[in-house]
């Protein structure tokens, strides 16, 4: 029995040991930009968006949210904005949108990104953001507005994404979070863009 | 021996039990453990999803985000083949038991969350399968940790590389061939 005993333990720490070298050599060799950075704190935000108000945080981090928004917005302890579909309309239709000047950030992967997103919308997506903030922030930075989403509903990557922006230099006060989303933008029956991919 | 141990014993020694259990665990391991390999980056928001982890400092998401997945199809390969048995059994039994676990725990809160029969609480549970319904789930998690306690109390060695090896390495030392009485 104890033998066993000792043989199955031997086993299990064998299994172990294989599995970490297999999974840590797998992500350091891996080049198709699905190694995990594991550093990285892919969630990170400010403390405080976990536990309590603090003093002097935005009015509007208290009013109501859009249906199906969280009730507390996470991103009020950034400085940023919270954003409604109404007003996310009127600035995909201001001119100032084909000026540079209001910029769509799509915080969702690629395969989402290239088969559906809001029309001109920039591609940093939150978990590869090393890959295309060097590109994106020649377009981020002269913006007056910055529109953040994700798939919408709970997705908070929009938020974690704004997060990362202010630390490469992006204002907060020019980072709007559009809670709804991708899901709200497409059930409102607006117009979206696809990647095409030819045969 | 076969009086000793009665009928369940004399169904595991013809090698069947463990050998479908094997086959299906670690199939099933290695298509799931595969399917989250191949988007660690996926599999990492799931694992947050759930909450067990702390989420500073990151390293323990993200290892287990890199590990888990690679330590499933390990372990299902040597099911598959035949080594280390007992010990990929024991190691996917209690993986088995802390995911059905944490399922239950998020499918509640969904449960809270909406107006919708249990057996209707339907989510993508970073799996590997997709969007699943709850009901159906746990039923596929008490069948898989159910095989995954065969694998590990079972005796049987049959059709495992690991016995065949044994035999090989028995025949090929005279020494141990003697000692063993062959």
């Amino acid at each position: 029995m104890a033998r066993i005993a000792t043989q199955t333990f031997v086993e299990i720490a064998v299994l172990m040991a294989v599995s970490v070298a297999v999974g840590l050599g797998v992500n350091t060799a891996r080049q198709d930009n699905q190694s995990v950075a594991l550093a990285r704190n892919y969630f990170a935000r400010p403390d405080a968006v976990r536990t309590v108000l603090p003093a002097g945080a935005p009015a509007e981090a208290l009013s109501e949210p859009a249906t199906g928004a969280s009730t507390e917005f996470a991103g009020s302890y950034l400085g940023v904005h919270r954003a409604k579909f109404d007003e996310v309309r009127s600035w995909f239709e201001d001119p100032k949108l084909t000026a540079g000047l209001h910029v769509f950030v799509d915080a969702r992967d690629q395969g989402l990104f290239d088969s559906g997103r809001i029309p001109g919308a920039v591609l940093v997506d939150h978990y590869r953001s090393d890959r295309y903030l060097p590109d994106a922030l020649n377009i981020l930075l002269p913006a007056e507005r910055v529109i953040v989403y994700c798939h919408g509903g709970d997705c908070e990557d929009s938020i974690f994404l704004s997060h990362t922006l202010i630390e490469n230099g992006i204002e907060p006060d020019h980072i709007y979070v559009f809670e709804g989303g991708y899901e709200e933008w497409e059930a409102q029956g607006m117009p979206v863009e696809r990647t095409e991919w030819s045969s | 021996m076969m009086q000793r141990g009665g009928w369940l014993r004399r169904v595991d020694d013809t090698g069947v039990p463990l050998g479908v259990a094997r086959l299906v665990l670690g199939g099933m391991f290695v298509f799931m453990g595969l399917s989250k390999a191949l988007d660690p980056i996926d599999f990492l928001k799931f694992v947050r999803m759930y909450d067990i982890l702390p989420e500073t400092p990151p390293y323990f998401l993200n290892l287990t985000a890199v590990i888990l997945p690679v330590l499933e199809v390990v372990c299902g390969v040597a099911l598959l083949l035949g080594v280390a048995v007992r010990g990929a059994g024991l190691t996917l039994f209690g993986m088995l038991l802390v995911f059905t676990a944490a399922l239950i725990s998020q499918s509640l809160d969904i449960h809270a969350a909406k107006p919708i029969a249990y057996c209707d609480v339907r989510f993508d549970c970073g799996c590997g399968t997709g969007e699943v319904y709850i009901c159906r789930k746990l039923a596929e998690n008490a069948a898989l940790t159910l095989l995954a306690l065969l694998a590990s109390l079972s005796r049987s060695r049959r059709f495992c590389l690991s016995a065949w090896l044994s035999r090989v390495s028995l025949s090929t030392d005279p020494e141990r061939s003697w000692a063993a009485g062959s």
